[in-house]
């Protein structure tokens, strides 16, 4: 139909040297290949072929109007889920993963997923959202397309392409089966709950969880903890997808409800999706976790040992204590989907390395709100004996310098947390009659928050930081948080009795080790924590607040550690 | 707050079961404590998303900078916060709006850089973001340009909001309408006011302003009229609207309006209608039974009403028994009110009603009064601390005092003695 129109004109395009014009609904003419839009109109041009056969240029432009109305492109909820993943592993390799993360690991993940799931790269692949059976074949064609392509572009340059083939792969320009109203082909299936279930359909923590079975795989040090905290400083795309989204795909209607995002999820949550995945996916058994890895609680321990400003002295008793309740095993530690044990309690190794500090602290300093500060009265009169070493470590200075450091880090929490922008600068609209009252409103909005802003004076706060592993800074340096307690001793936790270097603390108290079983019980923490000493539950804040999860997770994972520790110490004794 | 109630109902049931009700006790404060906080700023609820919490922490941060005082950064997280108002549950959408609105004007008011039209701004963005808050806010943004002298566009916009309709939702807020109107016409009576100083200056001189200023009495006059029809508390309206009755000579109309305002048993009971009522017979020379009848309703609802000291001369001057033991109960009504005991004119009624009854035999009914009365007085009026105070005060009000307290009490030797105490002292000084 466009070269009917543009017969005459065979010059070929300034930029991309083509020949393939076609024209825009006012009649300019442009350039189909780069979008080059040039001087010629095609006014004069209508009236010469008007009076030939008008009927045939009439048809060609209401055909025109429709594709321009179905914006250019059709899409499929799945793409668009590969184009987050993509951006969100360019981020990670930005951040310090090593590149074969998105090449290889992602990658294949994804397709592997893909074929499990019977989305593409399958023979029969699922009918989402499709209504009548003529249309089947096309979807079968499409799709057959799709894996074709994809299958024979390997490791592709970039989605786009892929875009591109599916869309002219045969397929009409007919606005899809579906009546709903929505950018993308088959978003009616792909919120159904049933097909939801039945075919593991992909959502937006479940990117999260792909990202880190990808990250566990390669076994880089950024640990899921980590993750999520990238994901609120916004390092790492989740927040406004719609920012990401090439230009031609626009978000509204059904698309909406899959793509939006009003929370980060939580850390249990990324961790049960994770074990779904990994079943559906059937993946095999992942690299095995060994003392050299990042993840490692040897290696992570130090981490947290260090971003806790405690002495690194400490670090020995964690081993041991590692090394009593088996944890540094391979065995243990390897992500496995398929033992019973795992899928229960997944394996979290931030939780574990931090549970394994807090119990080797228990152990020495026992943390019932007596004798940790009798210890450190015994370190101050010592330090104070002997200013220029740098002496022994005392609990009480130690807690002051990260009250004080903990609070200021709270606040800036905070802080950030109230500022978060959740909604994109696009409105999403989510029906078709709410269009004009959804971009009314984002309007009133901006305008509003241009009024404020201008009166909101200079502006405090920081730019962006840039991404770190750590939240503290200990040492010296006006802008660091404390005074550093890494290079103090921890010789007054040990006595010599009867020639034996024992520890000075005798006794180790711990809460109800017998677990209950997982169906009835939720968690017990909120009633147990009355209870509890209060410098363990201001232990446990520190660190859930360190790992942003909650402290009755925290919790949980100390008795996990302390179930394995005591079992095998009685043992031992025996 | 669960940990405290939690212990000091433990302690409650250390001490004895039966002292206190440990459930409704613990019960009622809770409820209380949750029912002080407004819904916006509740504790963290359970399942929160991260929108919701985020809005929750920046209405937070926004409340105590608006506290401090610290209005850039108010203005800088009220710009987060207008987020809210993209929120898809019309609900939340509501509150949002209501709090931007406020807050917003607050901010902008305190705010030393902030220009008058960012506050007009904001009020037209607000009116027309929803429907439901329409008329407050025309409402509020009219009484902004009244504080800011712009009487003229207040009435502007009043009239704008008047003339809006939208259904169901301009009857849900009928009764802000009807405000609205109010208070249109009472703008309209003001402008009529300044209209008639204006030509009363000029001495009547040109014809021209009056029809204008008749004009805006007519509309005046209907608005106020059909908003005073409905039940409520509409003082300074009706006064505006007796006024302009009155300089057009329709005593009758303004008399049946405030009768009206004053006995319709649908209204709320409001002194002030009496008052006003009483005043308008006054200045119209009305017969005194009237003016009597609407005291004695006057008296009913507030004792302690200085219109009290008109209505006893009006009782004495009656001539009736009746009436003159009545005035002696209005009087000693008013005196047992702290804010009239070292008033000279009280006490010097109270002596012209004692005396006249006294002069007319009446000193049974007297001393009846004075039996109920006897021990309180004694103890509010007249003991040594007291004449002391008098003395102070005013010289006058002590002798005044001791006549009457001869009269009711012969010889009461506490007050009488301090008081020829003090006055024998007085003397001496002078």
């Amino acid at each position: 139909m466009d070269a009917e129109l543009t017969r005459g004109y065979s010059v070929p395009c300034e930029r991309c040297s083509a020949v393939d014009w076609g024209v825009s609904d006012s009649g300019q003419f442009y350039c189909r290949s780069c979008h080059n839009i040039i001087e010629r109109v095609r006014e004069f041009e209508e009236t010469e072929v008007l009076s030939t056969s008008s009927r045939v240029t009439t048809l060609s432009r209401s055909s025109l109007k429709k594709n321009e109305k179905v914006l250019g492109k059709e899409w499929m909820v799945i793409e668009g889920f590969q184009f987050i993943l993509t951006h969100q592993a360019d981020a990670l390799l930005s951040l310090g993963v090593c590149s074969q993360f998105k090449d290889d690991v992602l990658w294949n993940f994804w397709r592997r997923y893909l074929q499990k799931t019977q989305q593409a790269f399958t023979q029969n692949p699922i009918n989402l959202g499709r209504v009548s059976a003529d249309v089947d074949s096309d979807s079968a064609l499409e799709s057959v397309a799709l894996t074709d392509v994809s299958m024979q572009s390997g490791p592709s340059p970039g989605p786009e392409s892929e875009l591109d083939l599916g869309a002219s792969a045969g397929h009409s320009s007919d606005g899809g089966a579906s009546s709903v109203w929505s950018g993308s082909m088959d978003t009616s299936g792909y919120l159904n709950p049933r097909f939801k279930r039945r075919h593991h359909l992909m959502t937006m923590p479940k990117t999260l969880a792909l990202c880190y079975l990808a990250l566990l795989w390669v076994r880089e040090g950024i640990t899921l903890a980590d993750l999520l905290r990238f994901v609120f400083e916004r390092h790492i795309p989740y927040l406004h997808i719609h920012d990401v989204f090439p230009e031609e795909i626009t978000l509204f209607g059904r698309d909406a409800h899959i793509f939006r995002v009003e929370s980060i999820p939580s850390y249990r949550r990324v961790q049960e999706e994770a074990m779904k995945l990994a079943r559906v996916m059937e993946l095999p058994t992942f690299p095995p976790i060994s003392e050299e890895c990042l993840l490692h609680p040897a290696l992570l321990s130090l981490r947290y040992l260090t971003e806790a400003n405690l002495p690194d002295e400490l670090h020995h008793w964690v081993c041991k204590v590692m090394a009593q309740s088996g944890l540094a095993e391979e065995s243990v530690l390897t992500f496995d989907h398929a033992s019973k044990a795992q899928r229960n309690s997944p394996i979290g190794y931030d939780l574990q390395a931090c549970a394994l500090i807090i119990v080797s602290m228990k152990l020495l300093f026992r943390l019932n709100d007596h004798e940790e500060w009798i210890f450190s009265e015994q370190a101050e009169d010592h330090n104070f004996a002997d200013m220029e070493s740098p002496g022994l470590f005392s609990l009480t200075w130690w807690y002051e310098a990260m009250l004080r450091a903990l609070d200021k880090a709270k606040k800036r929490e905070e802080q950030h947390t109230a500022s978060q922008i959740w909604k994109s600068s696009k409105a999403l609209v989510f029906r078709k009659k709410d269009r004009t009252v959804s971009l009314k409103r984002r309007r009133v909005v901006e305008h509003l928050q241009n009024t404020f802003r201008k009166l909101s004076g200079p502006s405090p706060d920081p730019p962006r930081s840039k991404p770190s592993s750590f939240i503290f800074r200990w040492g010296e340096g006006e802008d660091s948080d404390g005074p550093s307690f890494h290079q103090t001793k921890l010789d007054h936790v040990m006595k010599t009795k009867c020639d034996a270097h024992v520890t000075a603390n005798e006794k180790y108290w711990h809460p109800v080790l017998r677990q209950c079983s997982k169906r009835v019980c939720k968690d017990h923490y909120a009633e147990v924590e009355a209870t509890l000493p209060r410098m363990y539950v201001w232990l446990l804040g520190l660190f859930s607040f360190l790992l942003r999860v909650k402290p009755s997770a925290m919790h949980e994972e100390v008795l996990k550690v302390e179930r394995r520790f005591v079992k095998c110490w009685r043992r031992n004794r025996q | 707050m669960d940990d405290i109630e939690a212990e000091l109902n433990a302690a409650s049931n250390i001490y004895g079961n039966g002292e206190f009700d440990d459930n409704t006790w613990g019960g009622s404060s809770v409820k209380s404590s949750s029912s002080l906080l407004p819904p916006a700023v509740c504790p963290e609820r359970p399942k929160e998303t991260g929108f919701h919490k985020t809005l929750r922490l920046c209405l937070g941060s926004v409340r105590d900078a608006m506290l401090h005082h610290r209005w850039e950064d108010a203005a800088k997280y009220i710009s987060h916060y207008t987020h809210a108002l993209e929120d898809t549950d019309s609900a939340n959408q509501l509150i949002a709006s209501e709090i931007v609105w406020r807050l917003g004007c607050e901010i902008l008011h305190h705010h030393p850089n902030s220009k008058p039209e960012d506050i007009i701004d904001l009020y037209e963005r607000m009116k027309n973001f929803g429907v439901k808050n329409f008329a407050k806010i025309s409402l509020d943004h009219a009484f902004h340009l009244l504080v800011s002298s712009q009487p003229e566009e207040a009435r502007r916009q009043l009239s704008i909001a008047e003339s809006w309709r939208y259904g169901r939702q301009s009857a849900a807020q009928s009764q802000d309408l009807n405000l609205i109107r109010a208070y249109r016409g009472f703008l309209d009576y003001i402008t009529w006011r300044n209209r008639r100083s204006t030509a009363d200056e000029a001495d009547h001189h040109d014809d021209s302003s009056n029809p204008e200023m008749h004009s805006y009495f007519r509309q005046a006059s209907v608005t106020l009229k059909e908003v005073i029809r409905h039940p409520g508390t509409w003082d300074p309206f009706v006064l505006g609207y007796i006024d302009m009755l009155e300089f057009y000579n329709d005593q009758k109309g303004a008399e049946k309006v405030l009768k009206d305002y004053a006995y319709d048993k649908a209204f709320p009971a409001n002194p002030n209608a009496h008052i006003y009522l009483y005043e308008f017979l006054k200045r119209n020379d009305a017969p005194k039974k009237k003016l009597m009848k609407v005291l004695e309703i006057l008296q009913v609802l507030v004792p302690s009403h200085k219109l009290a000291l008109e209505y006893c001369p009006l009782l004495v001057d009656s001539e009736d028994d009746g009436n003159l033991g009545k005035a002696l109960q209005v009087i000693m009504d008013l005196l047992e009110y702290t804010s009239w005991k070292h008033s000279v004119n009280a006490w010097k009624c109270l002596w012209v009603v004692v005396f006249s009854m006294l002069q007319r035999h009446l000193q049974d009914a007297v001393q009846q009064e004075w039996q109920k009365r006897s021990e309180l007085w004694l103890a509010l009026h007249f003991r040594t601390y007291h004449a002391k105070k008098d003395a102070q005060v005013d010289r006058d009000l002590l002798l005044l005092k001791t006549r009457v307290l001869l009269t009711f009490a012969g010889r009461n030797p506490e007050y009488r003695k301090a008081a020829t105490k003090l006055i024998s002292g007085n003397n001496v000084d002078d």
